[in-house]
């Protein structure tokens, strides 16, 4: 009993949300590709959370940066459209444009367990989920600067 | 036990590193925009976290391995970056890309973090 606790209370506490931007000085004098205009800044932006049976959410990380709870429970926060979203609020708060715009969705429902030479598999019972979107931010040269 | 731990940490501060890969593979093959040389480069940063949370052992921009000092993140592989752009001497970026992929070791107890980001810089 203690394990499933255990087990359920480390679940709990691996949904989570980030916002990674990023710049260097020598990025922003350096041209991306033929596009006019300075590098800002390189933006990744991640959301993780737990699904029971692959449709009900259990806990994500909270995309509302104004709460100070990290997690949300029974809301689905881990779709394409909010992290889409919470780039695009990004870019826009920082007046520029994205450019080289990547996705990544991944599903696990595999979980190693020690003393077991494979992974168990645990299909549709649980399973964690996770949207990554990065791309780089560039602002037209003379344009005004609008930080958040 | 103690022997155990240590062989443990040691482990632990021996994953949390930085590997840089830069191939010159592509130079000559014509490129974005042009450009007669393409560098691509890939950043791959690594550590272990507690819950998937707390910070055990993570490796800096610099290579070395930081224990509780959560260091993989956009910026730290973006220093690196910023370092093999001034030494190429680069003026053009084709591509810049990250992601995030997680491992949870002893279900949920230990996970290793590993933060990738690739990279294409061009040379005229």
């Amino acid at each position: 009993m203690k394990f499933v606790w255990a087990f359920l209370g480390a679940a709990l506490l691996s949904g989570c949300y980030y916002v990674y931007p990023a710049s260097s000085p020598t990025l922003s004098q350096c041209r991306f590709a033929n596009e006019d205009g300075e590098i800002v800044e390189h933006l990744f932006v991640e959301n993780c959370g737990w699904y029971l049976f692959y449709t009900i959410p259990i806990c994500c990380g909270d995309t509302d940066e104004s709460h100070w709870f990290p997690l949300v429970f029974f809301d689905d926060q881990v779709t394409n459209e909010i992290i889409q979203r919470r780039f695009a609020e990004r870019v826009k708060a920082k007046g520029a444009r994205a450019v080289g715009i990547t996705m990544v969705n991944r599903d696990t429902v595999t979980f190693d367990v020690p003393g077991l030479p494979f992974p168990v598999v645990v299909p549709y019972i649980l399973c964690a989920r996770e949207v990554q979107i990065s791309g780089t931010l560039i602002r037209d040269v003379g344009e005004e600067k609008r930080d958040e | 036990m103690n022997r155990f731990f240590g062989t443990l940490l040691t482990a632990l501060s021996l994953a949390g590193c930085v590997s840089v890969s830069a191939t010159k593979e592509l130079a000559g093959i014509g490129a974005e925009g042009g450009a007669k040389n393409a560098l691509v480069v890939e950043i791959v940063a690594s550590g272990w976290y507690l819950f998937d949370l707390l910070p055990i052992v993570t490796a800096n921009s610099k290579g070395e391995a930081e224990f509780f000092k959560d260091n993989l993140c956009a910026q730290s592989n973006l220093d690196v970056l910023d370092e093999i752009v001034k030494s190429e001497n680069v003026r053009r970026i084709g591509m810049i890309s990250s992601h995030e992929t997680d491992e949870g070791v002893l279900v949920f107890l230990v996970n290793r973090h590993t933060f990738r980001t690739t990279a294409t810089l061009l040379k005229d």
